[in-house]
């Protein structure tokens, strides 16, 4: 059935995909979406890990950080085409997931966390030590740098981890998931597979936070190789997920929106101070509203909405 | 490679170690008792190295009296944080207390961080005072004083903190906490009192190491992350609950980096302590924080 | 006098007490009955504010302490040996005592009391700067009282002092606490599901069930009560 949230969300769509074609989809514009997209993309992937199942990877940064390096190196130094480089990244990042999960996944709740903060380090590192700190400008590539597939391949990439979270939401493994997150103990004794779930979760959070790098590779044509694994991209998709909500399909996107219109809005004078704003925020929710946005604007939703008037179930 | 290279390498390394091993001590001592984990302790540290370097740069004071000021601030920074923000996460129960701290935390590091680039500006900063190359020669081996005063204070605190724990009310009280809180509010313990103190002990080490970070290198915003992972480190070697193991295993950290530096090249020094932390975590993925504190 | 008036106390959703009223005069020893799962230690961890009741109030000698952190309610002369005994396994048994002292009442009397603690107790005097991890069962249990001594309580709540030791330890713990009250002066609330040996050293009993006081008497009524024989006592 089309209710209007389906008609709006439609709508939504088709003006991404038409706004580079329409007199005002400039190029700030489009880097400001591109940006946005890579964000909301990079936080959603945190989310199928964090939010779902409730794992807290802090180095989750290396998975971005793996993508853009084989995205780049496939695509820039190999001549790959960028959407078979982009697949392959992914899939890289997936099969790392998928080796240091094992061990990983036995760790619980904060050592997991404080786990995946070193591993993501130590890669780091490493790719800073083996690749030389200087960035290749690729010449040719800048000549014919133009914004537009670049817009469309992080929208793509967006819709595809969304769409993949809308459909974990909704699935029986998506339900596995919260289940453990809710209560390891009582998932196991339901039957979840408890170890299968987490990795799966971690899995596909790698993926999708390997194409996310992917496509900032594409975008972001020099930077040095290990910029990408910084810990500042784990930083940002945790806080914009938490922000927006955690463990809901709109949290990160949300979160992300507010993010880069704060960032943008206050960038003009005040540089970086929307870190502050939103390390408050992150706190404030942490402490007081443990549902972020979404949760807010269910509660306000249900004010305006009279009883009985909801358009769910 | 000469023998006096290597022995002056491991000495070294000795010596920055005994900062792993202060930095360490407060992040151990707030684990240890409160059971949460600050993330944000690397940015203790660091605005305890911008407080000397300004008390230096502005005052005139010299770093090591400079702790004067610094210590207690970091304690009342300490009282602040704890009392506005760590506090609401002790009522918790232990997972969601740990998970919601560290979450905390985190919030916690992006703010200073960044409040810090806009105080400060994001240049490294050092302290140069008149006695900043002074260093003793033994054998062919240089000792450095700005350094050698680290292992020294070093000595001096996990001294001072161990006759505080084990000999004083607040000190038994803080170990009996660590173990059990609930019976120690049995035993007449205001265990909220016992939280706040020990949280701003934490941050008062903190800022000590701050200090002599600063002094025997540079101070910029962004050394917290680095400084919480090298305390963290140092944490799961030595385990909790002894405050000599603890400064030990950041001595032992240091000696590590710098032979590990001798064998493969400087590049690798910082690795080779996540190395050992991620093989100590993958042997013992739980229990690895037991124990109360001595 | 020691008075739990209408005390109700949920964990959540769960009720766990319902109404749960009593009273125990001064120096006497009051022994409080029921199976497992009665709502027994709900009652004393609520006495001693670690868990807060939806109803009801609790007061010690004209002194309100519904709702007064924990310490306060220790330094106002209330003490409770948990289930649990509450000896710190990682601290000596000197330090364990010497922690018995924290209460503000009791610091300036810690040396006295602590000679009277090794008076009582010789092998604990003998085992004072070993780790309270490394001691027996039954030695737990001294310190454990001992501890309580050390805070100078006018009061004393024990949780089932019988839990998991020898018969013979179980009857010197009771002969003492019997002592303590005779020769001391001491008020004492004891929970056990022991019956026999509680009522042994009682003035009065309570029984609970599922969270609520269903029985009460002087110990000689209840010895006599056929419902209580059958029930706990097994004639």
């Amino acid at each position: 059935m089309l209710n209007w949230r389906t008609g709006a969300i439609l709508l939504l769509v088709v003006a991404l995909i038409a706004l580079p074609q329409l007199p005002f989809g400039e190029k700030d514009l489009l880097t400001l979406l591109i940006s946005l997209f890579i964000l909301a993309a990079l936080s959603s992937s945190w989310n199928i890990l964090g939010g779902f199942v409730g794992h807290i990877n802090l180095g989750h940064g290396a998975f971005f950080g793996i993508g853009s390096l084989v995205t780049r190196s496939l695509w820039l130094d190999q001549g790959w085409h960028i959407l078979a480089a982009l697949a392959v990244g992914g899939v890289v990042a997936a099969i790392v997931a998928l080796i240091v999960g094992a061990p990983a996944l036995r760790l619980r709740g904060t050592y997991f966390a404080i786990g995946t903060l070193a591993l993501a380090e130590a890669m780091r590192l490493t790719v800073g030590n083996v690749l030389p700190r200087v960035s290749r400008l690729p010449g040719p590539e800048l000549r014919v740098y133009d914004i537009e597939p670049r817009y469309y391949l992080a929208l793509v990439v967006l819709a595809l981890i969304v769409g993949v979270s809308v459909w974990l939401s909704r699935s029986r493994i998506g339900l596995g998931m919260m289940a453990v997150r809710e209560d390891e103990e009582a998932a196991r004794s339901l039957g979840v597979n408890v170890f299968l779930h987490s990795m799966l979760a971690f899995v596909l959070s790698a993926f999708f936070a390997g194409l996310a790098g992917g496509a900032f590779a594409f975008f972001h044509v020099g930077y040095y190789p290990n910029y990408t694994f910084g810990p500042v991209w784990t930083f940002d998709a945790v806080i914009v997920t938490y922000v927006g909500g955690v463990g809901t399909v709109a949290g990160p996107l949300l979160g992300a929106i507010f993010f880069v219109l704060i960032r943008d809005v206050l960038a003009a004078n005040l540089v970086n101070i929307h870190l502050i704003i939103f390390g408050i925020l992150f706190i404030a929710i942490v402490l007081l509203l443990p549902g972020g946005f979404v949760e807010l604007l269910k509660r306000r939703g249900q004010r305006l909405i009279p009883a009985g008037a909801s358009t769910e179930h | 490679m000469s023998i006096e290279t290597i022995v002056q390498t491991l000495l070294f390394g000795a010596l920055i170690g005994s900062l792993y091993g202060l930095a360490a001590l407060g992040l151990s001592i707030v684990f240890g008792v409160l059971k949460i984990l600050n993330v944000a302790h690397g940015e203790l540290i660091m605005l305890g190295g911008y407080g000397s370097f300004w008390a230096f740069n502005l005052l005139g004071l010299d770093p090591y009296l400079s702790l004067l000021i610094v210590v207690p601030g970091l304690f009342l920074i300490g009282l602040a944080l704890h009392f506005g923000l760590f506090a609401r996460v002790v009522r918790f129960d232990e997972e969601d207390r740990i998970k919601n701290s560290l979450l905390i935390g985190f919030g916690l590091t992006l703010i200073l961080q960044t409040l810090a680039t806009h105080l400060f500006t994001a240049d490294e900063r050092s302290i140069t005072t008149s006695y900043s190359t002074a260093a003793w020669e033994i054998l062919g081996i240089r000792l450095p004083l700005v350094r050698f005063s680290g292992l020294i204070i070093g000595i001096i605190v996990v001294v001072a903190l161990r006759w505080f724990l084990r000999r004083t009310y607040w000190g038994k009280a803080i170990r009996a906490t660590a173990e059990d809180w609930r019976t120690a509010a049995l035993a007449g313990i205001d265990i909220r009192r016992t939280y706040l103190v020990t949280f701003a002990l934490g941050a008062a080490l903190a800022g000590l190491a701050g200090m002599l970070v600063t002094l025997q290198g540079s101070v910029s915003p962004n050394i917290g992350l680095q400084w919480t992972l090298k305390a963290l480190i140092v944490v799961v070697l030595a385990g909790l609950g002894s405050v000599p193991g603890t400064f030990l295993a950041g001595v032992l950290l240091g000696v590590a980096e710098s032979a590990s530096a001798l064998a493969f090249g400087g590049a690798y020094r910082e690795l080779v302590g996540i190395v050992i932390f991620l093989i100590i975590l993958s042997i013992r993925p739980q229990g690895l924080f037991g124990g109360s504190h001595a | 006098m020691f008075i739990i008036e209408n005390l109700h106390v949920s964990y959540g959703e769960l009720q766990v007490l319902w109404g749960v009223s009593l009273k125990v005069p001064q120096g006497s020893i009051v022994a409080l009955l029921g199976s497992n799962g009665a709502g027994k230690t709900t009652t004393l961890k609520t006495a001693m504010g670690m868990m807060k009741p939806t109803q009801g109030r609790i007061s010690f000698r004209d002194q309100d302490l519904t709702l007064i952190p924990t310490h306060k309610i220790v330094n106002s002369g209330l003490f409770l040996v948990p289930e649990w005994r509450g000896t710190f396994a990682t601290l000596s048994v000197l330090e364990n005592l010497e922690l018995g002292a924290f209460p503000l009442r009791a610091r300036p009397f810690k040396d006295k009391t602590l000679e009277h603690v090794f008076e009582l107790f010789p092998r604990l005097h003998e085992r004072q700067s070993q780790r309270a991890g490394t001691l027996s069962g039954g030695e737990r249990q001294m310190v454990a009282i001992g501890r309580a001594l050390m805070a100078k309580p006018d009061m004393l709540m024990l949780d089932e002092p019988s839990l998991g030791l020898a018969p013979l330890i179980v009857q010197n713990t009771f002969k003492l606490i019997e002592r303590l009250c005779r020769e001391e002066g001491l008020t004492v609330l004891v929970v056990e599901q022991n019956v026999n040996i509680a009522l042994g050293i009682a003035d009065y009993g309570y029984i609970l069930e599922n969270g609520a006081i269903v029985g009460e008497g002087t110990t000689d009524n209840l010895l006599a009560d056929q419902r209580i024989q059958e029930a706990y006592l097994g004639i």
